[in-house]
């Protein structure tokens, strides 16, 4: 044996692949040096196999974002051109219908001005108007006639105590 | 470096283990060979390496994204591994100067369940006290890197994960080898140390 123990740093080097060629002759007759190397690979290589096998785990199950580099770029350039025709549409479409919209109803209303009666017509509704209100007058009396009620507006208070002397 | 070919017939494919068939890296036309073979890898090592999963899900698919669209850049200079993990390092670095991501770091971010990564310790033959000591020596380990500066757990990761040389690492962090050398002596005594402790 070279010497006692190899020492923390020279451990190190050998773990880092910089061991020297002492080191190393060490390593082949002591036992307990190359335990404690082997305690650390054997951690690390533990250690390795469940990150890596927890990760495929996990790329399992993340596959689907890169089939989107899959699909083809035409359906998506046809999309985008359709999206832009339609935001077209809306914004020059709609102002120009509902103008034409507005200018259909000026159309279609008639002014008050332009329903301008015929003197004869006037004079027909006239005639219709007073032989309603003759018919009115003349029917037959009122039953609250009977009972000397007022049938119209009540009078006002004087007009009340006069009817009372009465 | 090479890789199988993507998006062959399934008698074709059986024959092309038997010979196999491959195609360089810069003729791939398809991402999900290149997502296949190194997600998983990039995953662990940036989950690791930022230790917040929910991040390096982010980190791991950006990088490939880089990779697949700079794929005729790549020169065989390095190993195809080196060249993705110096990626996933500038993706990473982009993702924690933002401040954007400082501020979601501060409201809200996903730690390692330690125990959720230890249930993936494979049961072969061993035994349940075996079990039991593999999963105490996965806790601890992911106990001293979070303890670690963010260049010395990349190094140790870079080291003794993804089995990168010093050169290898100097080049995928723009550092000199003697700085790698220093952080990674760094982080090695941490760790040993942490190690070497009861849980």
């Amino acid at each position: 044996m070279t010497q006692a123990h190899l020492s923390e740093e020279d451990l190190d080097d050998v773990l880092i692949g910089l061991g020297k060629p002492e080191s190393d002759a060490h390593l082949v007759e002591c036992e307990i040096c190359r335990n404690q190397l082997e305690e650390f690979r054997s951690g690390v290589q533990v250690f390795n196999q469940a990150s890596l096998a927890w990760s495929e785990a996990r790329t399992l199950k993340a596959r689907p974002p890169f089939n989107r580099s899959k699909a083809p770029q035409t359906v998506y350039a046809f999309v985008g051109w359709a999206l832009a025709a339609a935001v077209l549409l809306l914004t020059i479409g709609v102002p120009v219908w509902r103008h034409d919209q507005r200018h259909a109803l000026n159309r279609g209303t008639v002014p008050v001005e332009a329903l301008d009666d015929s003197p004869a017509q006037i004079a027909q509704d006239n005639d219709l108007l007073r032989s309603v209100d003759e018919s009115l007058n003349t029917s037959e009396a009122s039953p609250i006639s009977e009972y000397h009620m007022l049938d119209g507006p009540q009078p006002h208070r004087k007009a009340k105590q006069e009817l009372r002397h009465q | 470096m090479y890789c199988t070919l993507a998006g062959m017939a399934c008698e074709e494919a059986i024959e092309s283990r038997l010979r196999v068939r491959l195609c360089p890296i810069s003729e791939l036309d398809d991402i999900d060979e290149l997502v296949r073979l190194h997600r998983a890898r990039l995953l662990r090592f940036a989950t690791y390496a930022t230790g917040d999963p929910d991040l390096a899900e982010t980190i791991a698919q950006d990088t490939l994204l880089r990779a697949f669209n700079n794929r005729k850049s790549f020169r065989n200079k390095s190993t195809l591994k080196t060249w993705l993990t110096g990626i996933a390092i500038n993706v990473m670095r982009d993702h924690l100067r933002t401040k954007k991501y400082k501020f979601w770091r501060q409201v809200k971010s996903s730690a390692i369940d330690v125990n959720e990564m230890a249930s993936f310790i494979a049961a072969g033959g061993s035994n349940p006290e075996g079990q039991l000591l593999a999963k105490e020596r996965v806790a601890l380990l992911t106990k001293a890197l979070g303890k670690l500066s963010h260049n010395q757990r990349a190094i140790f990761l870079m080291k003794f994960s993804e089995d990168m040389s010093i050169i290898e690492i100097s080049e995928g962090l723009q550092m000199t080898a003697t700085t790698v050398r220093t952080h990674l002596h760094r982080a090695l005594k941490a760790v040993r140390s942490q190690l070497g402790e009861k849980p």
